[in-house]
């Protein structure tokens, strides 16, 4: 059997049926137009970012598993996903978020520099999500880290910084054109109180019950432990505790016994500061709260804060306060943060009739003697695909829809060369004629029309 | 008029979506929807439409398979979901539990032969179990810390240790009395097993006020 020449021997694929044509299950191409639009989101969100000090980096694509193994670093363990290193031989794991890579850097690199450190970051996280129905193993995120700005717990300089980086999260969501998205704020030290109130053998299982509000599984859990009556009310009291700001009235009448009750009063204070601040700012009627939240417990360790659109059927963009993050690499310093999960905000966009994220510059094919405009084009911003050979203007149309180029420009062969060209609008068949200047000036129409 | 706030935006003008199954729990979920004052005619029609709207159009019920609910609610297309706490805790499911109707109450068990008591192989092989339930079988003898292999079983359980197919079965148990006429016996209890209202993440805060009106009503429902 002759050896294929390209392929080293191996028979060639079948490009439809193979299944080797595939990315492996949970992973997927992106193709345009939606990688365009996934782009364009990341560009915007992190040119937000920018305007508010915060400088890009770059993070390893996996980490050792031996310096995520520490601390508040195992946060979302169940989702690793692991391999062999080939070269060291160590357990390796592909990054499931970006934080505690930006917590490492930041420790090592920026440790002699002045604070607050400001830090950006996109990019794809790889997870192995399981008991959901939902399991995207690439997701792709968009975020930032303001590391060394904290305080005390209700201090104005904690109420501060908190609510500004929460205000951060709904300008970036409305830079992109999400701007009426409720914002949902908690705090992790309610629920962290709370629970320390139950025999340990029990937490584990409270905590599971709580994380879906399952109120007639927790009074079964706290029945069975005995715990007294006072804790149950106050518990249960605590599940019902979200909605509009006025829960914060509501959850302060809940008798909350005494070896917790200062560390409850505190959060719940710290609460009602970043809440009177985004109230202030006008975003009193876009907010949410959710005062026992009972997830990551051992990461978060003050406010939490997340956005709700509908779409996704889940936060379009969530982070909080993780002030022990940078102790696992033996720097002092508070630390808050989010990030956006884009594939999330691109559905809540697209649910919001937002035509989101995609280049506000034409795109368009160039054929026939036309091809001399190309360049002219391009200086404007324009896209120009110059198709080679002689095809048809049918032929460019053909090839424009198949791409999904919003038009085809063609020289006129009754005139004269080179003085005038069209822009076809594909779909509709449209057309309009003129000079290349009066082109680019028709963008606006031309990208109305293909809108 | 004036402008709605973004909160009231978030809130009017949409039918609230359930998800809810066909077959056993529907029929015992209509007389309590019924009595909560749920316009229930369009879930009694007699057809094959999956979509059914109630006349005033404040209700979308989407007719499921029972195993389907928590994917359309976790996605968020439906609202709130009916559902039994096997089919939710064997399927898994990111989503809040917010009701427990208690309708639908029987247990998830371990069940064999009778006068062939529950215990592990003496020639090592691991026992056999023939469920439904694979992910929760394998849980609950996990914590026993013995090693089982399922064989997936959709319906008919109970012939599986009758010919030999199994060692043992783990399945729903109401009455007991499909184990006692095939011969078989309740070992141990895994978990009670009762129907549940669960809600998507998202929408239990954007559409808060109709979601605890309706499950308001259901509790009262309850009652009367």
């Amino acid at each position: 059997m002759s050896r294929d020449p390209v392929s080293g021997g191996a028979p060639p694929l079948s490009p439809v049926r193979d299944s080797l044509a595939s990315p492996p299950a949970g992973l997927r191409d992106v193709l345009y137009p939606e990688s365009a639009r996934i782009r364009g989101l990341c560009r915007r969100l992190m040119g937000c970012f920018s305007t508010h000090g915060y400088d890009p980096v770059m993070t390893p694509l996996y980490e050792t598993e031996h310096a995520l193994r520490r601390g508040v670093l195992r946060r979302g363990e169940s989702e690793w996903i692991r391999f062999v290193d080939p070269d060291s031989g160590e357990v390796s794991v592909l990054r499931r978020d970006m934080t505690p890579q930006v917590a490492r850097m930041a420790a090592s690199r920026f440790r002699n520099r002045p604070v607050p450190w400001k830090i950006s970051y996109e990019g794809q996280v790889s997870r192995r999500m399981r008991g959901r129905s939902k399991r995207p193993r690439q997701v792709t995120q968009v975020g930032v880290e303001c590391i060394g700005l904290g305080g005390a717990l209700g201090s104005d300089p904690a109420v501060q910084t908190d609510s500004d980086t929460a205000v951060l999260m709904a300008e970036a969501a409305a830079a992109v054109g999400l701007g009426q998205a409720q914002i949902e704020l908690g705090h992790a030290g309610v629920a962290r109180a709370l629970l320390s109130l139950v025999p340990v053998e029990v937490r584990g299982g409270l905590r599971q019950a709580l994380v879906p509000k399952d109120q007639a599984q927790v009074k079964r859990i706290l029945q069975g432990a005995q715990v007294p009556q006072e804790v149950v009310d106050c518990i249960c009291g605590f599940m019902d505790a979200y909605g509009d700001p006025s829960v914060l009235g509501q959850a302060r009448k809940i008798s909350v016994p005494g070896p917790v009750s200062n560390a409850v009063a505190g959060a719940l204070n710290h609460v009602q500061g970043v809440t009177a601040r985004l109230e202030r700012l006008g975003m009193g009627d876009r907010l949410h709260l959710d005062l026992l939240e009972p997830r990551d417990l051992t990461y978060y360790s003050g406010l939490r804060f997340g956005l709700l659109s509908p779409g996704p059927g889940e936060l379009v963009a969530s982070g909080g306060r993780y002030d022990g993050l940078l102790h696992s690499y033996g720097v002092e310093q508070p630390a808050i943060g989010f990030a956006f999960d884009v594939g999330h905000l691109l559905w809540a966009l697209e649910c919001d009739g937002a035509s989101p994220g995609m280049d506000v510059l034409p795109r368009v094919v160039c054929a026939g003697p036309s091809g001399q405009h190309a360049q002219a084009l391009r200086e404007q911003g324009w896209s120009v695909n110059v198709l080679p050979g002689s095809p048809t203007l049918g032929d460019a149309l053909a090839y424009a829809r198949q791409w999904n180029y919003q038009g085809v420009v063609w020289s006129d062969p009754d005139t004269a060369a080179g003085e005038l060209a069209a822009v076809r609008v594909v779909d509709s068949r449209e057309a309009r004629w003129g000079t290349v200047e009066a082109m680019v000036k028709s963008a606006g129409w031309f990208l109305k029309r293909n809108s | 008029m004036p402008k709605p706030s973004t909160r009231e935006e978030a809130t009017t003008s949409r039918p609230l979506t359930i998800a809810v199954p066909k077959g056993r729990i529907l029929q015992q979920l209509v007389p309590r929807l019924s009595r909560s004052g749920t316009d229930v005619q369009s879930l009694l029609d007699d057809d094959r439409t999956l979509i059914r709207m109630d006349d005033a159009g404040q209700l979308r019920f989407l007719l499921l398979k029972p195993d389907d609910v928590p994917t359309y609610v976790e996605y968020g297309v439906a609202d709130l979901g009916i559902v039994g706490r096997d089919s939710l805790q064997e399927r898994g499911g990111d989503v809040y539990i917010p009701l427990d109707l208690e309708i639908g109450r029987c247990h998830l068990a371990v069940a064999g032969k009778k006068g062939q008591p529950l215990r592990e192989r003496e020639d090592g092989r691991p026992l056999r179990v023939g469920t439904k339930f694979t992910g929760l079988a394998q849980q609950h003898f996990k914590k026993k810390g013995w090693p089982i292999e399922t064989v997936y079983l959709q319906g008919s359980v109970e012939l599986a240790p009758l010919v030999g197919l199994t060692d043992v079965i783990v399945d729903l148990v109401e009455s007991g009395r499909t184990l006692e006429e095939n011969g078989l016996e309740e070992f141990e209890t895994i978990q009670e097993v009762s129907t549940v209202v669960i809600a998507n993440r998202v929408a239990m805060k954007l559409h808060q006020t109709e979601i605890q009106r309706f499950l308001k009503a259901l509790t009262a429902g309850a009652a009367s």
